[in-house]
């Protein structure tokens, strides 16, 4: 009996996913709350399902209009837009979603701000941030953060005038407020991943990059960094489009006079680095992109989403529901 | 082609092919260590578990084989049915497939597992192990 349980703990319980295990399978006994809680544990769960590419991709929330409206849908399945399968989930429909991170959303309603998570319907109020009353507008710059076991999450809100990061800590429950890296400022489009870490995008007089500010650590490090009129295609002229993935790397999309291309802005040379093109002609103005999961990237545009996965160079592109 | 002989908990004997054999890697490092000669002997399998075991590993080495017809439908649907089976046999299986090293049937008894888990509320989850716990005793 006891190689049984051992077996079906090293076995079993890493081929769940997050979801399960914190949902169901923690409740069943202590022997295994512990278990999950354990950072080991945690390592381990991460290690197992960061090896194996998802064979079948997962559904996947998607939010348009302003965040006004979520979807879910399953936009690898190949075919008509019908097979895709939209889905509008209503409940949320009084908030604006403004950044997600790891299956967590954080978002506004009415005049709070919230943080929710659409599988366990469980939605939090936030205090108010310490922030100037004029900067509780729509385009905040913000970043969802989760960490690694994702047991907690950060929220921070970029305040340009006092060049000042404003953190919410869930377990503390409170803001506090961290100072910029000494010469940066204008830190826009902020992404937060599930490895305790927010990206900003930021510039430094004549030069821009990306910074990371470690949550754990309340550290900032600059991950990549260049002069402005470095870039080698004409059309790269705006950093804001920009993303991270899993694994810490940067990339960028530049658009041409009809084509996008992907361009991997390289940490170790500080350089840019061509990675995949595709053809564009729409005339129409893309929306940052956004890493989905392993390798595959979503642009959106006013009327359509584009797929770009970067090892394969492969792309496909849909109508928006 | 040679031949192993194998031998169950109740000490029934099952004569293989060496060639399926050897997909157990307890059984291929005991053939190394003591050679073809005597019986191997599997005390911690039962000789229905055993059995079953061997149909597993038949199948798929006939499915992997140049000029078979079998599609993945065909497989899948083999091991589907292969694993419909009691939660007991299915815990003697996942126990088996470990002892015995047959990476496969472990991965494949494990996923079996691990969606009843994902789909039972806890309570059964939890029911599930305490009469498996209760059936071995």
């Amino acid at each position: 009996m006891d190689i049984l349980v051992h077996i079906v703990e090293e076995e079993v319980l890493t081929r769940l996913p997050a979801v399960v295990l914190h949902r169901r399978v923690r409740a069943v006994c202590k022997r295994w709350r512990d278990l999950i809680d354990s950072p080991r544990f945690a390592k381990f769960h991460s290690a197992h399902h960061s090896i194996k590419k998802q064979s079948c991709p997962p559904r996947v929330l998607g939010i348009t209009q302003n965040g006004k409206e979520l979807y879910s849908c399953n936009p690898f399945v190949a075919g008509s837009d019908a097979q895709k399968d939209w889905v509008r989930q209503d409940v949320y429909g009084h908030i604006r979603v403004v950044k997600a991170c790891g299956g967590l959303l954080f978002g506004k309603m009415g005049r709070d701000y919230v943080a929710l998570n659409p599988l366990t319907r469980a939605l939090k109020v936030l205090p108010p941030p310490p922030l100037e009353a004029a900067y509780i507008s729509p385009n905040i710059h913000c970043a969802l953060v989760l960490e690694p076991s994702m047991q907690r999450y950060w929220i921070c809100i970029a305040g340009d005038i006092a060049k000042q990061l404003h953190v919410y800590h869930s377990r503390s429950g409170v803001w506090d407020t961290v100072d910029y890296l000494p010469g940066w400022g204008n830190l826009k489009y902020g992404v937060g991943m599930a490895n305790s870490n927010a990206y900003f995008s930021a510039e430094h007089d004549c030069m821009w990059g990306i910074l990371s500010f470690n949550m754990e650590e309340m550290r900032w490090f600059v991950e990549w960094s260049s002069f402005k009129d470095n870039s080698p295609i004409q059309m790269c002229w705006s950093i804001y489009k920009w993303m991270v993935t899993t694994a810490n790397q940067f990339f960028m999309v530049a658009m041409g006079e009809d084509q996008m291309t992907l361009i991997r802005l390289d940490c170790a040379s500080n350089g840019h680095v061509q990675e995949a093109g595709c053809d564009y002609n729409e005339k129409r103005y893309p929306i940052p992109p956004i890493c989905f999961y392993e390798g595959t990237f979503m642009i959106a545009d006013e009327e359509k989403l584009y797929f770009l996965d970067y090892e394969s160079c492969t792309f496909a592109a849909t109508s928006q529901p | 082609m040679v031949k192993v002989t194998l031998k169950s908990a109740e000490g029934d004997v099952f004569e293989v092919d060496e060639e399926l054999a050897l997909e157990s890697l307890m059984v291929k490092n005991m053939i190394e260590d003591v050679g073809l000669d005597s019986a191997i002997s599997l005390p911690n399998v039962s000789s229905t578990i055993l059995a079953k075991v061997i149909e597993y590993i038949k199948f798929h080495m006939d499915a992997q084989k140049d000029g078979s017809k079998k599609t993945s439908e065909e497989i899948k649907a083999f091991d589907d049915d292969f694993v419909n089976v009691g939660i007991p046999t299915l815990f003697e299986m996942v126990l088996a497939s470990n002892y015995l090293n047959v990476k496969s049937l472990l991965s494949l008894t494990c996923n079996t597992v691990a969606n009843m888990i994902k789909t039972k509320p806890p309570a059964e989850v939890k029911e599930m192990f305490t009469s498996a716990k209760q059936a071995k005793a």
